[in-house]
């Protein structure tokens, strides 16, 4: 019995290991560095096509991104109700077929195929410039960089998770540039009734993946972006 | 004597089990309860919950920054509405009047250079808590910010309409504050 409760008070939730290049990413100078996720397809060649494609796709994000659109609330006595959005961000796809990538480095996962890519030469991975977990709670003032975060949920197809804790991130850093918001509160004696709709519309470049975090205990990952100043 | 006290101490010990099985963490972050200070920024805090961690989450973030807006510009109109209603049959009429005091909070705001100081999500059972704190840069940080951040950036165009009565009573009630405003300042 208390070998079973020993066992089961010290799970670890942290079960997978994640290559330090995914967890804190190298920043380049010259070469910008970029992670390709997949799901795991029966043929292994398969998903580093696909991870390669999703990697060529975050760079031509990372060439001009531009995010907008609007979300919309409504105020009830019960409190705040998310009523929908429309945020999309638009980029150019035509620029992919011309995207040079090489792939320095693989992970496979039980579900998933991470790749490590690089716009330049394969060489000696640059450091990071973060190389704790501090930023998790709160954002580091990293001189030079301008730094948001993104979060998501964790998805069954864990790619997915970090690809939406990316867009989070790059909606956060447009809002971070110009952010609208209009709110209508009505009160009356009896309740308090509104709406309330946020919307953005900027265009965003050179935006970095500089960390990633899961936290499986809380069902979350979590992803530090920015834009060098 | 000995055994009273060891069947004393498991079940006291059964007892401190117990307790601390249904604790749920919904300790409020330090910042949330006293937001920070400085004369550069001016700081919002919101908390939200939903069963969807990323709704929860983009609740708070919204109402954090609507914390902001409102520190920085917000418009209270109070009216005072009567209602008179007529009930019954022709020959026995009566007559309700009704008064209903409603004041109405209306904000129209751009914030540049906003942004999550710290967030933190808890989960409450089935349910997301997240706590979050804005910050937006006033003044000389402001201005420092915007240079670096519009450089290179430009504007997309982009307007979409929107049906909903509710959303057309927000643009009318924003109209009238933009007519009110313009009759204050003589033209």
């Amino acid at each position: 019995m208390l070998p079973l409760l020993i066992g089961l008070l010290s799970t670890n939730y942290n079960t997978v290991e994640y290559p330090y290049w995914f967890l804190q990413m190298p920043i380049g100078e010259e070469e910008f560095f970029v992670v390709g996720y997949s799901p795991r397809y029966h043929y292994l060649s398969s998903s580093i096509e696909k991870a390669e494609l999703v990697a060529k796709r975050k760079i031509a994000t990372h060439l001009r991104d531009s995010i907008f659109g609007e979300r919309a609330f409504s105020l009830s006595p019960l409190g705040k109700i998310y009523l929908s959005e429309t945020i999309n961000e638009i980029f150019d796809t035509t620029a992919i077929k011309n995207i040079e990538i090489s792939i320095i480095d693989t992970a496979i996962f039980a579900n998933m195929v991470i790749i490590l890519a690089s716009t330049g030469e394969e060489g000696k991975l640059p450091p990071p410039i973060i190389k704790d977990t501090t930023w998790v709670v709160g954002i580091p003032g990293i001189p030079g960089w301008i730094l948001e975060t993104g979060t998501a949920p964790i998805y069954e197809h864990e790619h997915n998770s970090w690809l939406a804790a990316e867009k989070d991130a790059r909606v956060s850093l447009a809002m971070s540039l110009e952010y609208h918001l209009k709110d209508l509160k009505k009160y009356d004696e009896k309740s308090v009734s509104g709406v309330s709709l946020e919307s953005v519309n900027s265009v965003i470049s050179g935006v970095h993946t500089i960390a990633r975090y899961i936290n499986r205990r809380e069902e979350f990952c979590k992803v530090l972006m920015g834009i060098r100043k | 004597m000995k055994k009273v006290l060891v069947v004393g101490l498991i079940l006291v010990l059964l007892m401190v089990g117990c307790g601390t099985k249904y604790k749920s963490d919904i300790s409020a972050p330090d910042w949330y309860l006293s937001p920070p200070e400085d004369p550069n920024f001016m700081y919002g805090t919101s908390a939200a919950t939903s069963v969807d961690f990323q709704i929860a989450l983009d609740k708070a973030k919204q109402d954090a920054r609507l914390d902001v807006a409102e520190q920085i510009e917000s418009h209270i109109q109070g009216l005072v509405k009567k209602f008179d209603e007529e009930i019954g049959r022709t020959d026995d009429v009566e007559l309700l009047q009704q008064y209903t005091r409603v004041s109405k909070n209306v904000v129209d705001q751009t914030l540049i250079g906003s942004r999550v100081k710290k967030s933190v999500v808890k989960k409450e059972g089935k349910m997301y808590r997240a706590f979050v704190l804005m910050e937006v840069p006033l003044g000389k940080a402001r201005e420092e910010l915007m240079n670096q951040l519009m450089m290179g950036s430009n504007k997309h165009i982009y307007t979409r309409f929107r049906a909903s009565q509710s959303f057309k009573e927000l643009e009318e009630e924003i109209q009238k504050l933009r007519e009110f405003e313009k009759e204050q300042m003589g033209y």
